[in-house]
């Protein structure tokens, strides 16, 4: 491996060079798909300039390029998820209510980050405030929309909230 | 964590010094959950602001989880509705493909624990949990298969992969698809033999890249890598060599090679994986038989046209692949076409 004293440059170089064929190979053998597998291997190696960690230190570098590199498949196929899961949702809309092409991007890209700020909380308390803050309803609303009871609307806000101020405080350490 | 009721707790400032920023963030929340039930007064606004001036901490807070909440808010406003029922489809499919995995995990310690038993039991079909694979009309869909194997079904294709002990079989329903046979590297008993089952025969693929095509009364194969054995009956096998395309009918026990020479080939078999559709110097007839194969209306083609020839390049990764086809066809061939009674009708000019 590299020495401390290298360039953090010259590292990235030595780690692409000694590292990329084999994640490119680890990555197709996962995806079956050679093209894919090849962009997110560079999507890996961006990644991993951007956390700029010394590379020197890294025992096992392998281990954190599979590390990001599953983080990136994970986050590819929650997209894809998505926008298969979007298609399935506007089948039934008439056409004029159909979000336009342009907006579609925006709304997969909004939507992904709304799933990732919600990931880890129980389905139902993601829709209970989603109700609330997207469609404006009143808490009794809910509650009748969704045949609970009051007191779980608000423990469920509750809870929502919870989550998301442990996301901020979980990112702001980071 | 222990939660006080949201509504009626009774925010105060936190003198304790621990846990301070956990309990600010419970008040916000108190408070948050109260503001936005729908049923707050102005006398709980006025309450809310005077929560927020009695401590910086207080104030930051808020503005924390403002900012955060504004994130929520760039969807475009036609689409909000849409959102909620999105993300519910969306963990509908997680948690069928969860199922999947963990009945994949289940099957692969089954397999770990009968291992003694191993080759006795491989005649038993216990074990071998079919999983069905379905493409509707027009689609198009690409699997990646526990053995590292990629599955692509064609339009409106049925195929069951069973996955056992010692064999890889895919059973082909109907329809076509393209196979590019992983290397199994995760089996326990080594590289597992690789079959492809249909109508008419019984394909085993040597480390390859091939398509299946099953149509009424025939199996159509084309390797394009590698080789592929054709067991048809108990004759002895014939293998299929790269760039071969070899055509298996009813009751005809030898698999008949086919070639744009002897007038066999009129179409690329692998095509379509890509997305198109690629035919030279075919008559029009075939080519509706073909064409109609992507959508759900019926095409036919009158006598009289079915005998111009068709050559060309047709995309099918598109909204209305066999729309435009046609319309292609009708520019360079004096042909007019016509949907009456639920059918699209060819016919010569």
């Amino acid at each position: 491996m590299t020495t401390a004293v290298t360039p953090p440059q010259q590292e990235v170089y030595a780690l692409y060079r000694s590292h990329h064929g084999w994640l490119v190979n680890w990555l197709r053998r996962r995806l079956g798909c050679v093209h894919n597998a090849s962009d997110l291997a560079q999507d890996t190696f961006l990644r991993v300039i951007d956390k700029s960690i010394s590379f020197a230190q890294i025992n096992e570098p392998r281990a954190l390029l599979t590390t990001i590199a599953h983080g990136l498949m994970v986050d590819q196929i929650r997209r894809k998820e998505l926008e298969q899961a979007y298609l399935e949702a506007v089948a039934h809309l008439p056409q004029q209510h159909m979000p336009s092409p342009e907006n579609r991007l925006v709304f997969i890209e909004a939507l992904l980050h709304i799933d990732n700020l919600f990931k880890g909380l129980k389905p139902n308390v993601r829709t209970v405030f989603l109700l609330s803050r997207l469609e404006g309803m009143t808490y009794p609303e809910i509650a009748v929309h969704l045949g609970i009871s009051l007191r779980s609307v608000e423990s469920h806000m509750a809870d929502a909230l919870r989550h998301l101020l442990t996301k901020y405080h979980d990112h702001a350490l980071r | 964590m222990n939660t006080p009721s949201p509504i009626s707790a009774n925010p105060t400032v936190d003198t304790e010094n621990s846990g301070i920023t956990e309990s600010v963030d419970e008040q916000l929340i108190a408070w948050s959950v109260k503001l936005n039930s729908g049923m707050a007064s102005e006398n709980d606004m006025q309450r809310f602001k005077e929560w927020r001036a009695q401590n910086p901490a207080h104030e930051v807070a808020w503005q924390k989880l403002y900012a955060l909440e504004q994130s929520l808010y760039t969807l475009p406003v036609e689409s909000k509705q849409v959102a909620i029922e999105t993300l519910q489809f969306a963990d509908r499919r997680r948690s069928l493909s969860a199922t999947r995995r963990r009945t994949l995990k289940l099957l692969s310690f089954a397999a770990m624990t009968i291992i003694g038993t191993a080759l006795l039991a491989n005649q038993y079909a216990l074990w071998q949990q079919k999983i069905h694979y379905a493409t509707n009309i027009g689609k198009r869909e690409q699997f990646l298969l526990a053995d590292g194997t990629r599955l692509m079904l064609n339009t409106n294709s049925k195929v069951d992969v069973k996955l056992s002990l010692f064999k890889r079989e895919i059973v082909l329903h109907g329809g076509e698809i393209y196979i590019e046979s992983g290397k199994d590297s995760n089996s326990i008993v080594g590289r597992r033999s690789f079959w492809v089952k249909t109508e008419q025969a019984e394909l085993e693929a040597i480390g390859t890249r091939f398509t299946v095509n099953q149509q009424a009364s025939s199996t159509t194969l084309h390797v394009a890598q590698g080789i592929v054995a054709m067991h048809i009956g108990h004759d002895v096998p014939v293998r299929a060599y790269a760039n071969e395309t070899y055509t298996m009918p009813d009751a005809i026990s030898v698999p008949l090679k086919m070639s744009a020479l002897n007038d066999g080939l009129r179409m690329d078999p692998m095509a379509w994986v890509d997305g198109m559709l690629v035919v030279k110097q075919m008559r029009l007839d075939e080519f509706a038989a073909e064409l109609s194969r992507y959508q759900d209306l019926p095409l036919v083609c009158e006598a009289s046209a079915g005998s111009l020839i068709v050559s060309g390049v047709f995309q099918l990764n598109r909204p209305d692949p066999v729309e435009h086809a046609l319309k292609a066809i009708a520019r360079t061939l004096p042909v007019r076409i016509r949907e009456q009674d639920d059918v699209i009708l060819i016919s010569k000019k």
